[in-house]
């Protein structure tokens, strides 16, 4: 595929990347891709390497191999005019303190074509700060709605969101979504984002990309997996053997006085599956889970 | 653009351009004071030949302060950047990181010439009044390569501020002791008049180092 091709096809395409710090392997061969227009979501167990994806999808961190393109562009190479075109959001809200409300705004306004200074007052007006309100003086909500603020007035391209919710409240975190979907409505919109809590993204999420120890990855729609993937309950108190995890079983986590199974797998064919391996499927039973159990269940809980 | 790079920067050092400014000011008092002293304890003539023949130089705490100066301004920009990594914001800003890390960095700069003009014009004017112009011009000339101490030490802090990893960090604090050792090595008063020229060409060029670790920043391979 042609460098012009990748810049069409996809916000975001990684190919065989290839991490390292030292001698800690984070990602081996890791591949996936984000197609423009989309909402992705970036989830897994803390320590397996999303921000520092994000690192490296913004050009923060020079891959150890593999190629990394965001709008075409290699992502340690990224030019300014690919950088105008995405809004980022860094872990912990990073904002500039020592500026006022006002003072940010006409710092960054500048710098992107399309700005709209009226979102960024209508965000941080519902703060009910004066203008001259230094960012340092106000709390990790206030401060993310700022931050906020300035990602809808630039309207990039793609938004790229690391960690969003991080010392939100329940308030802060829904009005950061209604923002977001506001956006998303302009259309043509791309974003990756990653947070902790998953539940709150599945009303506005696309696709999940779930990565795993070691770099490995599954990617496909949410509602894909929310249909497909499945929780299932084995009775522990029936005299048999342990079950295990397998091609078919992806996860067993204990669940008390049951065994926790999941799987992509319908009833029936679980049931086949573990008599196969000699584990009687008596008192097998199929539990409704929503998004943040599917998750757990998917990537395990410790 | 480059101008908002300009005028955030202002905004972030005014403050502690105004307590390097005060300490300045102190110590213009501080050696103002030195030298009525001075007139107090001997007469003119004494003082005089001090001064002129036995190179007598009551004004060195200017070049205890030009460095201090370089040093806090340099902290006061950069320790606040690169806590959390905060300095991504700016280099994720559309421009060209190099336009990016010298408009931080002509900013500083500035920001340190302006106070150590005021410490030289302030030595210029108060050695005026009491001495000759050959005096008043060999202390000049004098403080001038301190001046200039202040600057590398500037540049020498960002240096290792910027710098992403402890190995180098440590390798570019010997390399701004050294460059900045250059301009306070013992000397005549006056000494370095003749070469203050090549030596602030060697501040001038020692400047755009600070693209070096500002670019492992950016690209860090960790």
């Amino acid at each position: 595929m042609t460098q012009a091709e990748c810049s069409t096809d996809y916000a975001i395409e990684v190919t065989h990347l290839k991490h390292q710090y030292g001698k800690r392997v984070i990602y081996e061969d890791l591949n996936f891709k984000v197609p423009h227009g989309k909402v992705f979501a970036l989830l897994g167990k803390n320590g397996v390497g999303k921000t520092t994806l994000i690192k490296i999808l913004m050009g923060f961190l020079r891959p150890t191999a593999g190629d990394c393109r965001v709008f075409g562009d290699a992502s340690h190479e990224l030019t300014p005019e690919t950088r105008s075109k995405i809004g980022l959001l860094f872990e912990g809200h990073l904002a500039y303190e020592f500026m006022s409300i006002e003072g940010v705004e006409r710092f960054f306004a500048p710098f992107y074509a399309n700005w709209k200074q009226e979102l960024y007052y209508d965000l941080t007006g519902k703060l009910g700060l004066p203008k001259n309100h230094k960012i340092g003086n106000m709390s990790e909500g206030q401060r993310s709605q700022v931050v906020l603020g300035l990602l809808m007035a630039q309207q990039p391209e793609m938004l790229i969101l690391d960690d969003y919710t991080m010392g939100l409240d329940a308030g802060y975190r829904r009005l950061f979504l209604d923002y977001l979907a506001d956006y998303l409505k302009a259309g043509d919109k791309t974003v990756l984002v990653t947070s902790h809590i998953v539940q709150d993204l599945e009303k506005i999420v696309d696709e999940v990309i779930f990565l795993e120890r070691g770099g490995y990855t599954t990617q496909m729609p949410l509602r894909d997996f929310l249909e497909g993937f499945r929780q299932y309950s084995l009775p522990k108190d029936v005299c048999r053997e342990v079950p295990f995890k397998d091609e078919m079983i992806k996860n067993i986590e204990d669940g008390g006085a049951n065994y926790l199974l999941y799987s992509f797998a319908n009833f029936r064919t679980v049931a086949a599956h573990l008599a196969e391996r000699g584990i009687t499927p008596e008192g097998l039973e199929q539990l409704p889970m929503g998004f943040e159990d599917a998750f757990i269940g998917f990537t395990g809980r410790y | 653009m480059f101008a908002s790079i300009l005028h955030k920067e202002f905004i972030k050092l005014r403050a502690f351009w105004l307590a390097a400014l005060a300490l300045n000011a102190c110590i213009i008092v501080y050696v103002l004071l030195e030298m009525l002293k001075l007139f107090r304890m001997d007469h003119a003539e004494v003082v005089w030949y001090r001064v002129i023949h036995l190179g007598q130089i009551y004004y060195e705490p200017f070049m205890y302060v030009m460095v201090i100066t370089g040093i806090f301004l340099a902290f006061a920009q950069f320790f606040p950047e690169m806590k959390n990594h905060r300095f991504r914001i700016s280099l994720h800003l559309p421009l060209a990181p190099h336009n990016i890390v010298l408009g931080h960095i002509l900013v500083g700069l500035v920001a340190v010439v302006l106070i150590l003009a005021v410490d030289v014009m302030a030595l210029y004017i108060m050695t005026g009044l009491y001495f000759p112009s050959e005096i008043v011009h060999r202390s000049v000339f004098t403080v001038l390569p301190w001046a200039l101490a202040g600057l590398s030490a500037y540049i020498g802090s960002t240096l290792v501020l910027l710098e992403p990893t402890w190995r180098l960090r440590i390798f570019n604090f010997v390399v701004s002791l050294g460059v900045t050792g250059l301009f306070l090595l013992p000397a005549d008063p006056g000494a370095y008049a003749h070469i203050l020229i090549p030596l602030f060409a060697l501040v001038l060029f020692f400047a755009p180092s600070v693209l070096l670790p500002a670019y492992r920043f950016r690209y860090r391979k960790f």
